[in-house]
């Protein structure tokens, strides 16, 4: 009788220790941008291991993973990058990732904003817009950041089919979210008269924002965040900053505020808070959610002409 | 030299036929051939296809949800579980494309909306929004800009 309690019992345990390293046998994910590993986090739930190898507070266009984080990815399925230049070691990087590892440049898909497109000054001048023209920072975006979640749903529905149904249910969540701050923004929005639509940041990473939601951007720096001090540069700014009668500049949590220090010594115009415009900020401002009621609320504060609710 | 000298003959021109195939096959004439486009002659921008991802957003989650393109059947669904979003993916022109919508909601359904975008890649998204009560039978024409 005791033996027959013991071997059912030791089943038991065996069975539950088998079933407990089923459970937790999840889908590894590897992104390089924190950003993405909240959009996959949200995708893939609890089939998913999210890892970030860009991590939160670190500097976006001068990451690039080193040889032991590459080499860390052999149990990983799926590597998501941003895409659009950002990642300008993606060609260096496909060809040492283990193998299994599936690339996938999130941003691909998305339609490319061109920083002149947007831009409130003339384009006589040489300051740099990235890559082609283009701005490679699409999370500023709620439609952007709703076709990075399809994308990502269906890459993790490619690395782990069995999770087919969880992905895409997943994924319609997360879109009913996005779709949320995005009504929630362009409410906010609506108290900053269309005239005073202006916004002038520290660096070039802004356009999907003002495409989005109705601004002219006026940035100081190149995409990158790349100084170009040149007098003549500064100087084509404070004169815009005055004519346009620009309310406020916005500096910004990881760029060089050198520049607009001076802009403002010149012209006098009021600093709004910090934005985060790279999406890398520690805490609640490296998910897209965060960082966009972080900045909205900041933008409306300083040109709304009704205090913003929250 | 020995042997037959008729054996000799058989040789030469066994020798020349031999020649005369692949040197015939070499000089023939030849008509010309029907070229499919390079990949250096590009189509009309608009024309090219391109793919395409197709997202249906329900107000009232549908019992049934079909979509089809020129012909094309790209959703059948008859067993959506509550679902209020549809996926699908296809390839456009951007010039514009014609999609054939038709859904059914469980009855008691009040009038309901469906809200049809189709996103081509790279390309920004064109979206309809049709109305139904609890049957829809709709035509919906889209146009990107290339």
């Amino acid at each position: 009788m005791k033996h027959g309690i013991f071997s059912i019992t030791l089943l038991a345990v065996l069975l539950s220790g088998t079933f407990t390293a089923a459970a937790v046998e999840r889908l590894k994910v590897a992104t390089l941008h924190p950003l993405l590993a909240d959009l996959a986090a949200q995708a893939g739930g609890e089939r998913v291991e999210v890892k970030s190898l860009l991590k939160p507070g670190a500097e976006a266009h001068r990451f690039e993973p080193a040889a032991a984080e590459v080499a860390s990815l052999k149990q990983t399925k799926l590597l998501l990058a941003c895409g659009k230049g950002l990642e300008n070691y993606l060609g260096k990087l496909r060809d040492t990732l283990p193998a299994g590892v599936l690339l996938v440049e999130v941003g691909k898909t998305i339609p490319s904003i061109k920083m002149e497109d947007v831009c409130l000054h003339d384009h006589d001048h040489d300051h740099d817009h990235g890559k082609d023209g283009v701005d490679p920072h699409w999370w500023h975006s709620a439609d952007a950041v709703s076709r990075a979640l399809d994308v990502i749903g269906e890459a993790l529905a490619k690395a782990d089919p069995a999770g087919e149904a969880v992905y895409e249910a997943n994924v319609e969540a997360a879109q009913k979210k996005v779709a949320a701050v995005k009504s929630w923004a362009k409410e906010q929005i609506s108290t900053i008269p269309k005239g005073d639509r202006k916004l002038v940041t520290a660096h070039a990473a802004f356009g999907y924002f003002c495409k989005e939601y109705g601004f002219k951007a006026l940035p100081v720096l190149g995409s990158a965040g790349e100084a170009d001090e040149s007098p003549q540069h500064v100087a084509e700014i404070i004169k815009t900053i005055r004519e346009m009668k620009i309310r406020a500049v916005f500096p910004e949590d990881q760029a060089n505020p050198k520049v607009l220090k001076e802009i403002v010594r010149e012209t006098g115009v009021k600093v709004g808070a910090d934005l985060i415009a790279d999406g890398t900020s520690p805490g609640a401002g490296s998910t897209f959610e965060g960082m966009m009621r972080h900045n909205v609320t900041e933008i409306v504060k300083a040109l709304g002409v009704t205090p913003a609710k929250k | 030299m020995r042997g037959s000298p008729l054996f000799h003959v058989i040789l030469v021109v066994l020798g020349l036929l031999g020649l005369a195939v692949p040197l015939s096959w070499l000089t023939r004439a030849r008509t010309p051939e029907a070229v499919a486009p390079t990949a250096g002659e590009k189509l009309e921008p608009s024309l090219a296809l391109t793919p395409a991802r197709v997202v249906m957003k329900f107000a009232h989650a549908p019992a049934t949800v079909r979509l089809a393109q020129g012909g094309r059947e790209l959703v059948k669904e008859e067993a959506l579980a509550g679902r209020t979003r549809v996926k699908a993916q296809t390839d456009v022109e951007l010039a514009g494309g014609e999609f054939k919508l038709d859904v059914t909601w469980p009855a008691g359904t009040p009038e309901s909306a469906v809200t049809l975008t189709v996103e081509p890649d790279g390309h920004e998204a064109a979206t309809a929004t049709v109305w139904g009560a609890e049957t829809l039978g709709e035509i919906i024409k889209l146009e990107w800009r290339p």
